[in-house]
């Protein structure tokens, strides 16, 4: 093993045996197998293959090898059932792989799951013990950060009461709190952070970015891209097993969008709206708002180097004048960037007494946004006489940067914008677009 | 190097390792605390459960067999004091036999989400049930007392026999709990052996009343030798077990546990795909 590695992974390969169709036999042969089939599970449990009899084979990972160094944060992406999870876990030895093999260097912890341990007729107190004995730390380990875990938690007086008096968010805080304060060289995370409110999923996030610095190394799986962007050192992605790419996040991750945006299953970026608004003076409804790429398919991850086209549906059973329909785009920390209505420079509403639902569609364009998360609310009123709606929350978009036309990638920029402006020689003459 | 932990496929038949067992040490101490606090969480009586399966026993048998059929008769210590403190011996090698086979199946959650040596679930129990059995021998000294019994040197030997049943019951238990987290039916066989043990042990018969050639045919079981060992050392009734059956009985024990080990082992590395 090179000495500057802590983990290295080569040609691992896992397949589980799951239940075969059954095969077509006659009623004898069928009869025979019936009574024979305990001695051939007792076979092949011995022989090492998993539960029962007829099974065909499923190979989750497929000569899947990597090299991770110390201190790093490594991303692992992919769509459900690619074998993500699967990875983590035989790297966790909960699992052995089928072949291959897998090194790691130093005391190995791992996070698949929050509050591993946990009993309900426990208090928090005990449960905090157990949790952290059953992640590798002694008591005297959670005794020297007790005070450092109780302030994370924010449990307070709830301590020595049992875990299931407690809230499910109590819950969760008590439980990552222990796993934050657990300090393994390698620790291997499996979108545990997907609990528990944004605060929490900050703080949890801080904690594993302080635990790199520290020089330890950290696998995390998680589907929010947005987190493996701002975290990660390097991404693996797999897909059905296979390794599809490791390196640089923008990289990987764009390469991914590229793959799952033929695949629509990708798609949220679409919000409908019951009744809003609720008991108000105007006959107007939002009915749904949608991101759409340029070619009109509705997603939620976009590549920077492409437009964001945001399509606001609405219903208006008679004209309302000086109405304005539009959005707030804002940071993930709740920031407005910009508002913007369906007519700031022309009238784009033409009242349709037929129909009386229209589709608006307002554009972000391309080479705009930097990388990260952004909210999309809608925004309507009537100039001059009050809001129609307002403080709703909208649409979720996620942003990948992308500068195709450089030779050398950009990681990342300061800023919340990355418009990519249009720059001129002193003495070159400034054309129209 | 020695920090380099190295993954790859189970590859024939291996032993535990027991040395890394011992790293994870506090995790078994927690655990066996855990259960503890659990299992008498909510209750009124407490630890009076760790006793009230084998003193009800211990007063059933009396009132049958002591009562009804006499079976006292040949014995020189009280029925009640014969039957328990067998029965307490028995308790701990049948319940560790039970609970451990069962231990994988009933943490497969955890065994899905964290690795700690899978020998830990099984060695959880045999504790837990030493600690019974500690509890269930306060009361026993306390009969003992009341029927004015004394130990005497002889109880220097009791940790021999407390091994024994111990040991052979964990051979049993690590030889099922690999199949017991795949078949649900393996526990079946667990309680025929343990029911079948039951009845040819002398633990609530008499052996001095065997017939030939079964009066030297049953010591050839080591529970029979830690019974009789046990109630010798503590009560002093009767002979110990001659060396041979006792070196038998360790035989036996010894086989159970390799036999437990390499086949738990071998069971052990695909047990979290199908419990």
């Amino acid at each position: 093993m090179k000495p500057e590695n802590a983990i290295e992974v080569e040609d691992l390969t896992k397949v589980f045996y799951v239940a075969a169709t059954a095969a077509k036999h006659t009623r004898g042969q069928q009869l025979v197998r019936n009574l024979t089939s305990p001695l051939r599970r007792l076979r092949s449990t011995l022989l090492g293959q998993s539960a029962f009899g007829a099974e065909v084979p499923l190979t989750v990972l497929d000569r899947v090898s990597f090299e991770v160094k110390k201190g790093q944060i490594i991303g692992v992406i992919g769509s459900n059932g690619s074998g993500k999870s699967t990875l983590l876990k035989i790297l966790s030895r909960i699992t052995l792989p089928t072949s291959g093999v897998a090194r790691v260097r130093g005391k190995v912890g791992s996070l698949l799951e929050v509050g591993t341990g946990f009993h309900p007729d426990l208090t928090g107190r005990e449960n905090m013990y157990m949790n952290g004995a059953v992640l590798g730390m002694t008591k005297h380990d959670i005794n020297r950060r007790f005070d450092e875990i109780m302030a994370f938690s924010g449990v307070g007086d709830f301590i020595d009461t049992p875990v299931k008096r407690y809230s499910s968010g109590m819950r969760v805080r008590l439980a990552f709190a222990v796993s934050a304060f657990f300090e393994p060289e390698v620790l291997l995370v499996d979108e545990v952070l997907s609990v528990g409110d944004a605060e929490f999923q900050k703080r949890g996030l801080g904690k594993m970015a302080q635990v790199s610095r520290e020089g330890r190394t950290v696998v995390m799986v998680s589907h929010k891209l947005s987190t493996i962007l701002t975290h990660c050192d390097s991404v693996l992605w797999i897909n059905k097993g296979k390794v599809m790419e490791f390196g640089d996040p923008n990289q990987v991750v764009s390469s991914y969008l590229m793959e799952s945006s033929m695949d629509s299953t990708l798609s949220e970026g679409e919000k409908t709206f019951g009744n809003t608004p609720a008991g108000s003076e105007y006959p107007f409804k939002l009915v749904a708002m949608r991101t759409l790429d340029a070619d009109g398919n509705v997603r939620s991850s976009f590549l920077s180097s492409s437009p964001v086209v945001v399509e606001m549906e609405v219903e208006m059973p008679e004209p309302i004048p000086f109405i304005q329909i539009g959005f707030e785009l804002k940071t993930s920390e709740e920031n407005i960037i910009f508002r913007t209505y369906h007519n700031d420079l022309h009238e784009t509403l033409d009242y349709q007494p037929d129909t009386q639902t229209y589709r608006l569609r307002g554009v972000i364009p391309a080479n705009f946004l930097n990388k990260g998360s952004f909210y999309i609310d809608p925004v309507v009123a009537v100039h001059r006489r009050g809001w129609v709606v307002q403080n709703v929350r909208g649409l979720t978009i996620h942003i990948v940067l992308d500068t195709p036309n450089r030779d050398y990638a950009i990681k990342q920029r300061m800023g919340v914008l990355a418009p990519m402006l249009e720059w001129r020689a002193e003495n070159e003459p400034i054309t129209k677009a | 190097m020695r920090d380099v932990t190295v993954i790859e496929p189970a590859k024939g038949w291996l032993l535990p390792n027991l040395r890394e067992v011992w790293q994870y040490r506090h995790v078994l101490l927690n655990f066996v605390n855990r259960n503890f606090r659990i299992a008498y969480r909510q209750t009124i009586g407490g630890p009076i459960y760790a006793v009230y399966n084998p003193f009800m026993t211990m007063v059933g048998y009396t009132l049958m067999l002591d009562g009804l059929f006499d079976a006292g008769q040949d014995i020189s210590i009280p029925y009640p004091l014969f039957a328990f403190s067998a029965l307490i011996i028995w308790t701990l090698f049948t319940n560790v036999v039970q609970n451990a086979s069962m231990s994988l199946q009933r943490n497969s959650q955890l065994i899905q989400k964290i690795y700690i040596p899978r020998l830990i679930f099984p060695l959880v129990e045999a504790a837990m049930e030493l600690v019974n059995f500690a509890i269930a021998s306060v009361l026993l000294f306390g009969m003992m007392l009341a029927y004015g019994y004394f130990p005497s040197a002889n109880i220097l030997m009791l940790p021999v026999y407390l091994l024994l049943a111990v040991g052979t019951g964990l051979g049993i238990a690590l030889i099922f709990a690999g199949f017991q987290a795949r078949f649900r039916d393996a526990n079946y066989v667990v309680q025929l052996i343990t029911r079948f043990l039951f009845f040819v042990t002398p633990v609530v018969w008499v052996s001095s009343r065997l017939p030939a050639p079964f009066d030297t045919l049953y010591a050839y079981n080591p529970m029979a030798v830690v019974v009789e060992g046990f109630r010798w050392s503590l009560l002093g009734l009767g002979e110990a077990p001659s060396a041979f059956f006792t070196a038998f009985a360790f035989g036996v024990m010894v086989v159970l546990l390799l036999v437990g080990g390499l086949v738990f082992r071998r069971l052990e590395t695909t047990i979290a795909d199908v419990v």
